[in-house]
């Protein structure tokens, strides 16, 4: 039920995202000094921003970078972040413990400050904060993928395929990883929520989409200066911000129920 | 018991130091001169990154910087940082009490709301106050801190004049940040408070305890909480963490003093001594609560110190 509900509205979203250039009623980035701080109108129907800037529009070009960095993000943290655990689970040795050890090194960082003292090193922006938060989410997969390793590499048809010979690279790929691919895709699900949060805090603080960017968070950075005149201009953006983590959420809650109860909480 | 803490006390040591050689090597993983780095914006003559050069020990090789930061480290000297010239060790101090105030707050509202939500759902188990709750729990999860937090601020300061906007100080400013950063990681204990006591509540010794008559509240207080909450202590922990990085932006939202907002303004005047001391003590203070955690974990549950043993 949740899960439908979440994957309706994520499906509203991308879409949303997608028609950007056919369904913005105005430019994202065009200058209108008449059309000063409007609230919410016929004709700005999310009002406009200090700029005279459409607030609508810049949420719709906004939802694509959103969605982006999201999706990014997770990619740079799934990617290595199983082929790592896949390595540490199968090889198991000094190879493990050296990944392992890395991974728990990099879990000793709180909540986003691995992120913000990645994004010191890099510098400000967007791609900046894409790697950053990517980087960030490695460990959570390795963990994931090196225990699911661990569990299904004692089966049998494991150790028929090593028996008849397969490399270990074809053992990793054709017969492990399609069986501890529903925890990853469930992480991923729930990881995408968690880019987006940590993705769109960065760019609110300054250190991810720079401005003129149409971007979620730094949109809502922007309107705070005039929080008590143009309320709108923070609440839009911070609405749309939640909309899309609570459907993906809930998205990633109904596939965990489905396909992995094992990680049910 | 004492040998159960040597040991997680011994453990702790080799996380604390690759943490901080983490924090070290990390300004070298980058290509180029970290002094031209550091003043690559302001365009830094050739005197000033040299200048720079000697003032942060890059000429020497790269072990014996490594050493001198180790030793510094321990000795509690992090350098000090490019812009106010002070100690960086002496800037965090003097925030660090504002975070963990801010810290402890929101630990203190995410426990009674997360408990509170979790106890809730679970005995209305599969009732429409059960999903309440859990949606309720799903939303802490999915609201951005920098919106809740600025929406508290239009409703509270900006239209009833009840609470201070911004700023420091008593519990009147301290209300606000609590329950944003609290509510957001609520969610979390909340869930597992909830899939926790469900499963206790099937427990035969729960069965045992109503076949002797006791009346359901004391079930559920002596019998089942017991034991229900002793994993919630080690998402405390982890949520300590969530906290920690949290309290980033709601320093930010509200104004208030912290390390938070130390290491944010750090990043973007490029000062990395303080960025390294800060991200630092931000871990180590982790590590030790982690290290308190286990040990209340021990305390709480005699297996787990037999276990270990």
């Amino acid at each position: 039920m949740g899960a439908l509900l979440g994957l309706f509205v994520l499906a509203i979203m991308v879409l949303a995202a997608a028609l950007a250039p056919l369904i913005a009623p105005h430019d994202p980035l065009a200058v209108a000094p008449e059309a000063q701080l409007e609230p919410p109108s016929a004709a700005h129907w999310a009002g406009t921003d200090l700029f005279g800037r459409d607030i609508f529009s810049r949420l719709l070009f906004g939802g694509r970078v959103s969605l982006l960095v999201g999706v990014v993000a997770v990619l740079i943290a799934s990617v290595p972040g199983t082929a790592l655990g896949l390595i540490a689970g199968y090889y198991r040795g000094w190879l493990d413990g050296l990944i392992m050890r890395v991974m728990d090194l990099m879990l000793s960082f709180p909540g986003i400050l691995l992120a913000l003292g990645i994004v010191a090193l890099l510098g400000p922006g967007l791609l900046n904060v894409m790697i950053a938060v990517g980087i960030a989410g490695i460990p959570s997969y390795t963990r994931l993928v090196r225990g699911s390793v661990l569990a299904v590499e004692k089966n049998l048809y494991v150790r028929a395929a090593r028996t008849i010979g397969c490399r270990d690279g074809r053992i990793l790929l054709r017969h492990i990883l399609p069986n501890v691919l529903a925890p990853i895709v469930v992480l991923t699900t729930l990881d995408i929520a968690w880019a987006i949060l940590n993705a769109s805090s960065l760019s609110f603080l300054g250190l991810g989409a720079q401005p003129p960017t149409p971007e979620w968070g730094a949109m809502l950075s922007e309107g705070r200066g005039f929080m008590y005149q143009a309320p709108w201009i923070t609440i839009a953006p911070g609405l749309a911000i939640m909309l899309t983590v609570l459907s993906v959420n809930l998205l990633g809650d109904g596939l965990r129920d489905a396909l992995d109860p094992r990680l049910r909480t | 018991m004492l040998q159960f803490l040597g040991k997680r006390l011994l453990a702790s040591i080799p996380v604390l130091w690759g943490v901080t050689t983490l924090v070290f090597l990390a300004i070298y993983l980058l290509p180029g001169d970290p002094a031209e780095l550091i003043l690559a914006e302001s365009g830094g003559s050739a005197e000033s990154i040299a200048y720079l050069r000697t003032q942060l020990g890059l000429d020497d090789p790269l072990y014996v910087q490594y050493g001198r930061f180790l030793l510094n480290t321990l000795r509690g000297d992090l350098g000090r940082s490019i812009f106010t010239n002070r100690p960086v060790l002496q800037t965090i101090l003097e925030q660090l009490p504002s975070t963990i105030e801010l810290a402890l707050a929101a630990m203190l509202v995410a426990m009674a709301l997360g408990t509170g939500l979790g106890i809730l759902a679970a005995l209305n188990h599969n009732s429409w106050l059960d999903s309440a709750c859990m949606a309720i729990a799903v939303a802490g999860v999915s609201v951005p801190i920098f919106w809740s937090g600025l929406l508290l601020i239009l409703l509270f300061s900006s239209t009833l004049h009840w609470l201070p906007a911004t700023g420091q100080g008593g519990l009147r400013h301290l209300l606000m940040p609590a329950v944003v950063l609290g509510f957001a990681s609520s969610g979390t204990i909340a869930r597992l408070v909830r899939s926790s006591l469900l499963e206790v509540l099937y427990k035969e010794y729960i069965t045992t305890a109503r076949a002797k008559g006791l009346s359901e509240r004391l079930i559920l207080t002596h019998h089942a909480l017991k034991n229900a909450l002793i994993p919630v202590i080690t998402v405390v922990g982890l949520q300590f963490s969530f906290l920690l990085g949290g309290a980033v932006v709601t320093e930010t939202v509200f104004s208030r003093q912290g390390i938070g907002r130390l290491i944010v303004d750090a990043i973007l005047w490029k000062d990395f001594p303080l960025v390294q001391g800060g991200v630092l003590l931000a871990a180590v203070t982790y590590t030790l609560v982690n290290l308190l955690v286990d040990i209340s974990y021990a305390f709480a549950d005699p297996r787990i110190r037999h276990d270990e043993l």
